[in-house]
């Protein structure tokens, strides 16, 4: 038999050791992994803030360019001093704190500045975890949208009857494309008269468009192949018929603010008319509650300065009147409500021989039909997306003119007619809001 | 100590150390597994920054290219001048990003797949875009890429995939 010794002391405190060096190597191995995961998810919630910061940032800009185009027009200035904080000299800003889900937000600033005001929004984002904030910065530069920058545009559809419309353009500000009073020339003509559908349809059928044709992509076009035709003028391309290459495009995507009012309280009184049924207008704001009528042989006419005529009911232009505008002088009509029982327009002769930027007729939301018929001349602008519009020209061989543009919900084109679309009023016509000509991040 | 015991020792030795062998190689897969997806995650974040910025501030896209082997991207910045093309080849597996002047740099290597889409400017209903073929209606590009590394020779859970949508915010 064989007796086991007791081990020594030394030999048992060596599985001791191994024990504690084993755990602590492990346990750094341990520490070490968790921290570089932690460092990982930190890396990554950095990330995704630094993502963040730019989507607070551009909340910032879109706030911005709602305070801007707060309404039709480009004067945002009493909503940005009523709404935002800051001097005019430096601009108006506001702060939106703490407002997402990540503890974010944004400082939003808009700068007047020319030719359209300048946001700068700076936006952050915390990173969890750290409690480190990240910001981004994004300059957004503007440029007043022009309220007429196609011949036609509709929110439905364009309906094009017969085969005798037809429409292109001309610049009544540029000689070579213009008479020399500033009217349209056939000789020089341009082929810029584009029409737009942003919600319905363009039914060419047999008319003859010089110019662009655009929709959105559930909307679309059709055109006679026998004889309609959307592209740039013979000269450039020749065919008789068919949509010209490149020359229709469905990606539309516009929007077209309602008329408000024009103004709180006239600054004078509708006047009587002289003996010739004439009524004279100065530069006021004049108002009218109730239906106009302007009869057989009268006539509306301004005289200088700007004219401004608020008929809140039905506003009607017999056949044989007209509305004139003397040199130097315009004339804005307003027609319908806000609010108020659908009411209609009925216009005539109108500015026969001046430039169309210097009439203008709007409808409010309420104002649903308008209507220009006869062997007349039209130089001007209507803006009345709420109303469907029907341009009736001559049943025969004569041809009338609308010269200028026009903004509908839907409109109808009959009879011989010819649209020429001033391309002037681009660039000295009235702005309907501003829009972003550059984004760019600081 | 007798043969019996000593043969109990070696075993339960044996067994001891295989574990640890076993658990020591299975950590070392699993660290570089991790490593490779910090890597992917990092070099996508990298490039997925880079490019969503000059996409973004792009004014138009001037060529496209898709095909089995090659496919290819580029934008125009009218506002700087400047010239941007990401191309990536199947065979190499890498995404490259050549400017105006010739500068080549790699954005993603070891890149399997590399897909974009043209999205033209008007949303759908349910606020997905419609997809254009057409440069000139491009307003927002959707890129998707997957990465992958190999442990060994082999590729073990390290695909990264990555999905952007991005608007050309200059593209009037």
């Amino acid at each position: 038999m064989r007796c086991l010794s007791p081990k020594p002391a030394p030999e048992r405190a060596s599985v001791l050791l191994v024990a504690l060096a084993l755990s602590v190597i492990l346990g750094m191995t341990l520490a070490g992994y968790l921290s570089w995961v932690r460092t990982q998810n930190v890396l990554v919630a950095e990330s995704q803030a630094w993502n963040a910061a730019l989507a607070h940032a551009e909340a910032g800009i879109e706030e911005g360019l709602a305070q801007i185009n707060v309404s039709f027009g480009t004067n945002y200035l009493p909503s940005a001093q009523t709404n935002w904080s800051g001097a005019s000299a430096s601009g108006f800003y506001v702060q939106r704190t703490d407002v997402f889900k990540d503890k974010g937000g944004y400082r939003a600033s808009i700068i007047p500045d020319t030719p359209g005001p300048t946001i700068i929004s700076t936006g952050y984002a915390v990173v969890p975890l750290v409690g480190r904030r990240i910001v981004r910065t994004v300059e957004v530069r503007t440029k007043p949208d022009a309220a007429f920058g196609y011949a036609i545009a509709v929110l439905q559809n364009v309906t094009m009857g017969g085969n005798y419309v037809m429409i292109d353009s001309y610049d009544s500000r540029d000689p070579l494309h213009s008479t020399s009073m500033g009217t349209y020339d056939p000789n020089t003509r341009k082929a810029g008269g584009d029409v737009i559908s942003t919600d319905g349809f363009v039914s060419v059928g047999g008319a003859n468009i010089y110019g662009h044709v655009r929709t959105a992509p559930w909307g679309g076009i059709s055109v006679q192949q026998s004889n309609g035709r959307v592209g740039d003028l013979e000269v450039n391309w020749p065919n008789r018929s068919g949509i010209e290459d490149g020359w229709y495009a469905n990606d539309l995507n516009l929007d077209f603010n309602d008329v408000g009012e024009p103004f709180k309280a006239p600054t004078a009184s509708f006047p009587a008319p002289d003996a010739n049924t004439n009524y004279v207008l100065g530069a006021y704001d004049y108002l009218i509650t109730t239906n106009f009528q302007l009869l057989n042989g009268a006539t509306l006419s301004a005289s200088n300065g700007t004219a401004r005529l608020w008929v809140q009911g039905d506003f009607r232009c017999r056949q044989g009147s007209a509305i004139m505008i003397a040199p130097g002088a315009r004339l804005e009509v307003y027609t319908g409500t806000l609010l108020g029982p659908p009411v209609s327009a009925e216009i005539n002769n109108v500015n026969t021989t001046g430039y169309a930027e210097n009439f203008g007729i709007y409808g409010l939301p309420s104002t649903t039909t308008m209507s220009w018929s006869g062997n007349n001349t039209f130089n001007g602008t209507i803006y009345a997306p709420q109303a469907i519009m029907a341009l009736k020209g001559s049943g025969f061989t004569s041809t009338n003119d609308f010269q200028g543009s026009c903004v509908t919900r839907a409109l109808t084109l009959q009879g011989h007619f010819n649209f020429h679309f001033d391309e002037s009023l681009v660039k000295t016509g009235p702005s309907k809001g501003y829009t972003v000509t550059s984004w760019r991040e600081l | 100590m007798s043969l019996v015991e000593l043969m109990v020792a070696v075993a339960a030795g044996s067994l001891v150390l295989t574990s640890t062998v076993a658990i020591f190689v299975y950590g070392l897969f699993s660290f570089a597994g991790m490593g490779n997806y910090a890597i992917l995650s990092g070099q996508s974040r990298k490039s997925l920054d880079q490019m969503s910025r000059e996409v973004r501030e792009a004014t138009q896209v001037v060529a496209y290219q898709q095909t089995a082997t090659t496919k290819s991207l580029s934008v125009t910045n009218a506002y700087t001048s400047t010239l941007v093309t990401y191309a990536w080849d199947s065979d190499t597996g890498l995404l490259t990003r050549t400017l105006k002047d010739g500068d080549e740099e790699i954005c993603l290597s070891g890149c399997d797949a590399w897909e974009v889409t043209m999205y033209q400017r008007t949303p759908r209903k349910n606020w997905d875009f419609y997809s254009t073929t057409n440069l000139p209606l491009c307003k927002l590009i959707n890129m998707r890429w997957k990465c992958s590394r190999t442990i060994l020779g082999q590729k073990i859970n390290t695909e990264n995939v990555v999905t952007a949508q991005i608007v050309l915010r200059n593209k009037p």
